[in-house]
């Protein structure tokens, strides 16, 4: 759960990725999608979706978790019972949507309805939509062409004309859904739904640990979650996905935290705040000094007195000028053996 | 606006040869690019002699090169005949107290040597305002108004750590423009995934220039990447019609090919 603090509520989070994993099948896969999910509750995710593909199992091992089902027809409404799940969600756009509404309320089953608004005139649309007031709640997705300032507006409309509570899902076709989802966990959005990695859908959606760290490092730095497991949540994605997370990938890449540029080097030595965003460790990442072609003479020292390596002061600058033509040649920068060879050459 | 050549580059790994980076700027020209931020000439050797090579070439894309507020960066840049001298400008105190040990007043009075050395020495300049995210807006004002009272057009506004909300930037260059009246170039990076959106809000509030580099590389999770940028400003603003998004793939992809080689 994170907190709007400009209106001192809180705000849930739902994760939607799990019915885009594919976890249908048994054994090491449930197990770590698991131990996912528990992960991401700990770093802030109060929910999580899924619907009938998923293994059953799953939702039997996770007693602890909250779900929410996305029912698809009139026979998922068994399976809700079964596990005595207490939040579905349905798409408008299903076949006898109302009739599954109606009979999710009538169980006492808060019923989230799905709606897609890619403009102004739709979201109007749905505010003046009477029948609306029958669900507990209303995400509405899309939200692509939204731009600054444009949609909160809204969204404090709909929510006061069908008093609803209202779950904002954007999605990334033109890459504004973490900017979308940031300004309404700060605005008129009672719920959040976002996916880790951003994963899933046409285009993807708002990615959860970026807003989770977004949400803890610039939003509200008193924000009670824990997110030094989300490089590990990470590695399970690449498993369970089969899709390689990006070197740059915001929060997870493995090359974030790298830093080579004698501008950069020097800075971060002095204040590592005055390159970096957050403390790598708050994500259980680390940074990491390269040398290469655009090193200058401070990070030198300091690769050096990391290996242990004694020099002249004096000798420096050929040093760096050997490593930044060897860099060039290679077209990469050096490994710390590479380093070594140079010192004693 | 361009600088993979130089922000991009500065990914940690990355080094081009200066073949590789005559090719690059060559397929930048090919894009239509305005401006192409060549790289750093103050790192002397190859690079230096490669961004001169790139100012003798003549192309359409205005060549440009990076410095930071040192007299000794600006010559470089000089010896290379750039079309454009960019001098960097530390605005927020942490990079001013933390990186430079220094304070505001020594920025606005170094800024103001630097300026006048450039001049007196014929270059064009823009000045970017880095970390300008983290920076209090009447310092960013009042160096804004200092470029201004030099005849200089174009303010570069930089969020160095990506850590600034859309709307925020929205605001931050409205005012400036409103303000000021001088021409804003944007400079995101994309450390919480908002480059793009970032950069696309900045173009509403009356950025008339954005940095992109190819595949959005830069230091950590890179910067604003061109070909997303186009593709937002296409669906969210309506411009960009004559552009081909599909030419931009394939040139995008050659010179991706050329930085991840090795």
């Amino acid at each position: 759960m994170l907190t709007n603090i400009k209106k001192n509520k809180k705000v849930t989070i739902i994760d939607r990725i799990l019915p885009e994993l594919g976890l249908s099948g048994t054994g090491a896969a449930i197990e770590q999608a698991v131990f996912f999910c528990s992960m991401l509750k700990q770093a802030g995710v109060d929910m999580f979706e899924v619907d009938n593909s998923i293994n059953e199992d799953i939702l039997g091992l996770s007693r602890d978790m909250n779900f929410i089902f996305r029912i698809k027809s009139m026979e998922d409404i068994s399976c809700v019972m079964k596990h005595a799940i207490r939040h579905c969600i349905i798409d408008t756009e299903i076949p006898e949507a109302e009739k599954v509404l109606k009979k999710l309320c009538s169980n006492g089953i808060k019923a989230t309805v799905e709606i897609r608004a890619e403009g102004k005139e739709k979201l109007l649309e749905i505010r003046e939509t009477a029948e609306l007031r029958k669900a507990h709640c209303i995400r509405i997705t899309g939200l692509n062409h939204m731009l600054a300032c444009q949609w909160d507006k809204y969204a404090g409309e709909i929510k006061a004309s069908l008093g609803v509570t209202l779950d904002c899902c954007p999605e990334n076709r033109f890459y504004s859904a973490n900017a979308i989802a940031l300004e309404m966990l700060m605005e008129n959005a009672d719920i959040l739904t976002v996916s880790f990695f951003g994963y899933g859908g046409l285009w993807g959606y708002a990615a959860t640990e970026e807003i989770l760290t977004a949400a803890k490092t610039v939003v509200n730095p008193k924000e009670n979650i824990d997110l030094k497991n989300l490089n590990r949540a990470g590695g399970i994605f690449q498993f369970l996905s089969g899709v390689k997370i990006p070197p740059m990938k915001p929060v997870l890449g493995e090359d974030i935290f790298k830093y080579e540029s004698g501008i950069h080097a020097d800075g971060i030595e002095k204040n590592p705040r005055t390159y970096e965003p957050f403390d790598p460790c708050l994500v259980g990442q680390e940074r990491r000094l390269v040398v290469g072609k655009h090193s200058g003479r401070k990070a030198v020292r300091q690769k050096l007195d990391k290996l242990n390596v004694e020099y002249k002061e004096n000798d420096l600058d050929l040093l760096l000028k050997s490593i930044r033509e060897r860099s060039i040649q290679i077209g990469r920068s050096l490994h710390d053996i590479e380093i070594l060879e140079l010192v004693l050459s | 606006m361009d600088t993979t050549m130089r922000d991009g580059e500065q990914k940690a790994g990355i080094a081009l040869n200066m073949s590789d980076k005559i090719e690059i700027f060559k397929l930048l020209d090919a894009l239509n690019i305005y401006q192409v931020e060549a790289g750093i000439p103050a790192m002397g050797g190859d690079e230096k002699r490669c961004i001169a090579k790139m100012a003798e070439l003549g192309l359409k894309s205005k060549v440009s090169g990076w410095n930071r507020m040192v007299l000794e960066d600006i010559d470089h840049s000089l010896d290379c005949k750039v079309d454009i001298l960019h001098i960097s400008v530390p605005c927020s105190d942490i990079q001013i107290y933390s990186k430079l040990s220094r304070d505001r007043h020594w920025v606005v009075e170094n800024l103001r040597k630097c300026i006048e050395y450039a001049k007196e020495n014929g270059a064009a300049l823009s000045i970017g305002l880095e970390d300008a995210s983290r920076a209090d807006i009447d310092f960013l004002l009042q160096i804004v108004f200092l470029v201004r009272g030099y005849g200089i057009n174009r303010i570069r506004f930089a969020d160095t750590v990506g850590i600034m909300m859309r709307s925020e930037i929205y605001e931050a260059v409205k005012k400036i423009k409103e303000e000021a009246g001088i021409g804003v170039e944007v400079h995101a990076h994309n450390d919480f995934g908002m480059a793009v959106s970032n950069s696309i809000s900045a173009v509403t509030a009356g950025a008339e220039f954005v940095d992109c580099t190819i595949g959005g590389i830069g230091e950590r999770t890179g910067n604003c990447n061109y070909l997303h940028f186009i593709k937002a400003a296409k669906g969210q603003l309506g411009i960009y019609d004559n552009l081909k998004l599909d030419e931009a793939v394939y040139l995008q992809d050659k010179i991706l090919k050329i930085i991840n080689k090795n």
